[in-house]
């Protein structure tokens, strides 16, 4: 029987995962995807306390966070859309001035 | 745990843990493939699985709406959108030097998040939550006709104003969009 | 337990075996159709009324070399067909062909399975048939399949919106997301005659969600040498080929579903009814390539985006008016 503490603890690790991910990599797009991931890792274990406490609170959480995601995807490629036409890179290491 | 739901206990349900270790695992292994993967297209691929797994642990937990919203918004609007702009810019592999001027970055942000995570799982294996139960134990829910029904109860009534709110964000995200990567006509 | 093991198993490969048999003498009827309003005889050489073309068709596509371009990632290309053709056939699990019958014996209901989120599960999958299109025409390392691909799954994301819509007009008047309760909600009126524009805007969009004419300016033979399978060759090609084909007969199935009624009708049994709706579909799909040109692509995003969903939106205002005045 999978417990919530199941799921928590599998959410957590996915979150682990995600945070290296942002931490590791360089690659602007592959950051963003690793934040999404850690998005996802909250959504499970949203979904499970639901389960775990009888309410629809938590899945009507989860789905505004979807869509907030799906706000925030979007914009965030256009900005780095935009950035790439600008400085030609993706590396977010070298995106390094205020002003250029 | 002091008490658990009525949700989680039910009997002969051998398959379902069954079925949790095996999501689990693809889920663990595709995000590790995520983390690592060295050409952002496979990056995506992988992140894709993740989506399906993630909808599919949903469906175990009892959430189909949300199982069938991950799919619809996750992997077949925000994947497809990050395809493209990895294809429309056509990014390369990542380069294998160490651009970071911080030394040790890459050994500290995985320590740190491995030390993050041990605590957690500490935290959940021993602790109680306790709370007021809500109103939709399963047979509330079976009674309301399935979970999407129960998810519209609540949904409309009682966080009405936040989903106009998220209107408001969307559309706010289309024009932001198209304002951002607007060419200037010369 | 077993038992309801083994009448799935047996259901899965009847259903399975009857839409793929369906699907290969599909190709064939679409090409006598077609020479037929071209007055010509198409095929008809290989068998009487070249009943064995397709099998013909298919030893050919098997026995072709298959060639994969140096540059292309392996994993990739490899695996967009499969995303093609992959979430083709998982439709066909919800797509309700008949209601429960008794045979041998046993209560056996006529479709794989009744999820309480159907129309909502139909949905989801069909967008997952993006990504073999778009991997399919990134992974050739070509010009051609690169636009083809993009040009293509643009298409399909700007029409799926419309889809949706026009969907949401049918559930609001059945009250419920299951295919199996959509069709009984149809008991008295077919949803065609409420939902007559939903009706058009939901073929138009799906036509365009196929690639087919005169929507196929993806694959349009004289525009983009073959859009995005261009590279693709052998058992590869045949993939998409079949997912296309998969995806009429489950898009047939889904218009039977949502407005023509499913399987009620006067005499024949509900199995024949909905067969015989189905077919009338995928006729009428034929029948539009026959008639209509191919539009270009600006026009065709255009009715994607100007034309058909605030169409569509105005049907589900026009709905909720005609509902809450009629109850």
């Amino acid at each position: 029987m999978a417990t919530q503490e199941h799921y928590l603890v599998l959410s957590a690790i996915l979150f682990a995962i995600g945070a290296i991910g942002v931490l590791v990599r360089r690659n602007a797009i592959v950051i963003f995807m690793c934040i999404e991931l850690m998005l996802n890792a909250v959504n499970i274990s949203l979904v499970a306390f639901s389960k775990q406490m009888d309410s629809m609170d938590g899945q009507v959480f989860v789905f505004f966070i979807m869509t907030v995601a799906a706000a925030e995807a979007a914009i965030g490629l256009a900005i780095m859309v935009s950035l790439f036409r600008n400085k030609e890179t993706l590396n977010v290491d070298e995106i390094n001035l205020m002003k250029w | 745990m002091i008490s658990i739901s009525k949700n989680f206990k039910k009997p002969g349900l051998k398959m379902e843990l069954f079925l949790f270790y095996i999501f689990g695992g693809i889920a663990i292994i595709a995000s590790l493939g995520l983390v690592a993967g060295k050409n952002p297209v496979h990056s995506a691929l992988f992140m894709v699985v993740v989506f399906f797994v993630v909808a599919a642990l949903f469906v175990l937990l009892g959430a189909e709406f949300l199982a069938a919203a991950q799919i619809l918004v996750y992997a077949g609007a925000i994947m497809v959108l990050f395809l493209f702009v990895i294809m429309l810019l056509r990014l390369q592999k990542e380069e294998l030097r160490n651009t970071s001027r911080h030394a040790f970055q890459k050994f500290f942000g995985i320590a740190l998040s491995l030390v993050f995570a041990f605590q957690v799982t500490m935290i959940f294996r021993g602790s109680f939550f306790k709370g007021a139960r809500g109103n939709f134990p399963p047979d509330a829910v079976k009674g309301f006709g399935g979970n999407t029904e129960a998810v519209a109860a609540v949904l409309f009534t009682d966080y009405l104003f936040p989903f106009e709110l998220t209107s408001a964000i969307l559309l706010m995200a289309m024009v932001g969009a198209v304002v951002l990567t607007k060419k200037e006509l010369k | 337990m077993t038992e309801f093991v083994i009448i799935m198993l047996v259901k899965m490969f009847v259903i399975f075996g009857a839409v793929m048999l369906t699907m290969t003498y599909i190709t064939l009827a679409e090409r006598k159709i077609l020479g037929y309003m071209q007055i010509r005889p198409g095929p008809n050489r290989v068998g009487p009324w070249g009943l064995l073309q397709p099998i013909a068709d298919g030893i050919k596509l098997f026995l072709k070399e298959d060639i994969i371009p140096d540059n292309a990632s392996k994993a990739v290309f490899v695996i967009a067909p499969a995303m093609a053709l992959i979430p083709a056939v998982m439709t066909i699990a919800v797509v309700p062909f008949g209601p429960e019958v008794s045979i041998l014996g046993r209560n056996v209901t006529l479709f794989m399975a009744d999820i309480n989120i159907g129309i909502l599960y139909i949905f989801a999958v069909s967008s997952i048939g993006v990504y073999g299109i778009v991997l399919a025409g990134w992974s050739s390392e070509s010009k051609y399949s690169l636009l083809g691909g993009l040009r293509s799954s643009a298409q399909m994301i700007s029409y799926e919106l419309s889809m949706g819509f026009a969907i949401v007009g049918v559930i609001m008047m059945s009250q419920s997301l299951s295919m199996v309760k959509l069709i009984e909600a149809q008991k008295g009126v077919w949803f065609i005659i409420p939902q007559f524009l939903g009706f058009a805007i939901y073929i138009t969009a799906a036509i365009a969600e196929l690639n087919r004419t005169p929507f196929d300016l993806p694959e349009g033979e004289s525009e983009l040498v073959s859009g995005y399978f261009t590279e693709y060759s052998s058992m590869k090609y045949a993939m998409f080929m079949l997912a296309e084909y998969i995806n009429i007969i489950t898009v047939s199935g889904i218009v039977t579903t949502l407005y023509l009624g499913g399987w009620h009708g006067p005499v024949l049994p509900p199995l024949a009814w909905f067969v015989i709706k189905l077919l009338i579909v995928v006729f009428f799909m034929i029948w539009v390539r026959a008639t209509l040109p191919r539009l270009r692509y600006d026009q065709l995003m255009t009715l994607g985006w100007k034309i058909l969903l605030p169409a569509s939106i105005v049907n589900i205002l026009l709905t909720a008016v005609f509902m809450t005045v009629f109850g």
